[in-house]
């Protein structure tokens, strides 16, 4: 990245260094907001894992579940209880920030009743259902979650390896070349001095 | 000829499949397989032309009604009407599966293919019920019918309405007990009774496992004039209290309290079939039989339908012969 716009004086030497300052303070804070979020992708990333596997076995109960109903009741018969199922399952959601990441969060999951409505050949079936609806809601969540800080990650990321690998040395770049100029021109000007004296000097002598 | 139709049944019970065939039709490794050793017996090549397991289970059936239905042509009148009463069984399971769709406003094409063709064994014409509107048209339909009670009724819990078609079907069998010989009507009426006391049972445990109303509980009762009246059951509160009234039925309640009622139906098919099987009638021609042969039929029907679809769905052969219907000796 070059900068553009530049004077070489003093005053935006200063200004520069000021900036620079800046943004080395941007920098130290979005590595820790970079960490940050390692640690917490890692702790979701664990919490993910486990939910995933205990989903994977509730679903692999609910199906040899359903298999071994199926067998037992029929085709015909086991396509009929559902029309005993009331209402539609409802799942509230609202928006929460974590680390200023912002991600669905799973206020209420609302199953439809089954009690007092199913007949009993069903009801274990739609017990493990209801508790597999449920978690599958919250992997969903968990899963949203995971992606949401992984692409602040990622984008925190760039951030700081633009400021480390680009910005910061840029800005040191030109510092240094303003500086390197601003000593010059001092140099410049004690010499261009000092021969003006020896001018002066020389000519009063005469 | 009651004589005849009993004799007829002692010739079609040795056209049964064997234990032996059973059990290795459990053991095939694929659906196809289990088709083609199936279509080498008496069950024929129809099942061949099956192409999903809709039309395996549509084929059982089918044989399965069939070997129902020759019954009712070898019948003499009193017999025949028990038969058909008793037959009904099958047209309440269809009402109750059209009574089921109609309130998810199913349309008429796709309740057909869920229904048994009960019309085969003197059943009454569906049709009417099948292409019903609405719920509310279906329970219209019912007022000229046997089970007009029902269409009197202003329930809004579909179970009740379910328990009320099982109550006029057995209300109507026990009635129809009077048509069958009179030294024969004991073994019969005890068959029923263990029917409706597992039917009951179930019900029973409905408010102890899944805290369902308990008033609702005791209007899914059943009477039951040949076993556990519904005063006693109403009266039993925990499963321990079950175990005590019903101790041959130890491994049914056990299943339910373990809620696999997947397990719960093979036992009550168990539980029937080794009450048969393990009945020794003095005499040869006894109506008796002719129950012990539609049940066997009933139990070959489930177990086919149960191999078939335990192999679509990739179930291990253990799993497999577990959930046959067979008897514990």
């Amino acid at each position: 990245m070059s900068l553009t716009g530049i004077r070489y004086t003093k005053g935006f030497l200063l200004d520069l260094r000021r900036r620079l300052e800046f943004i080395k303070d941007a920098h130290e804070l979005l590595e820790m907001k970079r960490d940050q979020l390692i640690i917490k992708l890692r702790e979701g990333l664990e919490k993910l894992k486990e939910l995933r596997r205990k989903v994977e076995g509730e679903a692999e109960e609910v199906y040899r579940e359903l298999s071994l109903l199926h067998s037992t009741l029929g085709s015909a018969d086991l396509e009929t209880y559902s029309a005993y199922l009331r209402g539609n399952m409802d799942v509230k959601i609202v928006p929460r920030g974590v680390i200023g990441v912002v991600t669905p969060m799973v206020r209420e999951v609302n199953i439809p009743d089954y009690t007092n409505l199913y007949p009993p050949q069903i009801i274990p079936l739609a017990e493990k259902i209801s508790a597999l609806m449920k978690d599958l809601v919250k992997l969903a969540e968990l899963e949203a979650y995971i992606e949401n800080l992984a692409e602040d990650l990622r984008r925190t990321n760039i951030r700081v390896n633009a400021l480390e690998k680009v910005v910061i040395p840029s800005y040191e770049w030109t510092i240094k070349r303003i500086q390197d100029i601003l000593d010059d021109e001092m140099l410049e000007e004690i010499i261009r001095l000092k021969l003006i004296k020896e001018t002066l000097t020389r000519r009063r002598i005469t | 000829m009651i004589t005849y139709l009993i004799c007829k049944c002692h010739v079609y019970e040795s056209r049964l499949l064997p234990r032996r065939l059973i059990l290795e039709l459990a053991s095939a490794s694929k659906l196809e397989d289990f088709i083609e050793m199936l279509s080498a017996t008496a069950y024929g090549d129809g099942l061949l032309e099956a192409k999903s397991i809709w039309d395996v289970e549509a084929a059982l059936t089918e044989k399965f009604i069939n070997r129902l239905s020759t019954l009712l042509r070898v019948s003499p009148e009193n017999i025949r009407e028990f038969l058909i009463q008793y037959y009904r069984r099958f047209e309440i399971q269809n009402l109750i599966r059209i009574m089921r769709m109609k309130l998810i406003h199913e349309h008429a094409e796709s309740i057909k293919r869920l229904i048994i063709p009960s019309e085969m064994l003197g059943g009454m014409d569906l049709d009417p019920f099948i292409g019903a509107k609405n719920f509310n048209e279906f329970i219209n339909l019912l007022a000229g019918t046997r089970y007009k009670a029902i269409s009197k009724m202003d329930i809004e819990n579909p179970l009740i309405l379910e328990s009320m078609f099982r109550w006029i079907y057995y209300q109507g069998v026990f009635d129809k007990v009077s048509k069958i010989p009179r030294a024969d009507r004991p073994d019969v009426m005890k068959i029923l009774g263990i029917e409706l006391d597992l039917h009951n049972i179930r019900v029973c445990i409905l408010p102890i496992l899944y805290d369902y109303d308990r008033k609702l509980a005791e209007n899914l009762l059943i009477d039951n004039p040949a076993g556990k009246s519904k005063g006693l059951l109403m009266e039993l509160r925990s499963i321990e209290e079950l175990l005590e009234s019903f101790p041959r039925y130890r491994v049914f309640i056990e299943a339910l309290m373990r809620r696999e009622e997947w397990r719960a139906e093979i036992e009550y098919f168990r539980i029937l079939k080794d009450e048969v099987d393990g009945k020794r009638i003095s005499k040869y021609i006894n109506f008796f039989y002719v129950l012990k042969y539609i049940l066997d039929c009933e139990v070959e029907y489930r177990n086919l339908r149960s191999i078939a679809i335990s192999l679509y769905h990739n179930l291990p052969v253990n799993i497999r012969r577990s959930l046959l219907i067979l008897p514990r000796t």
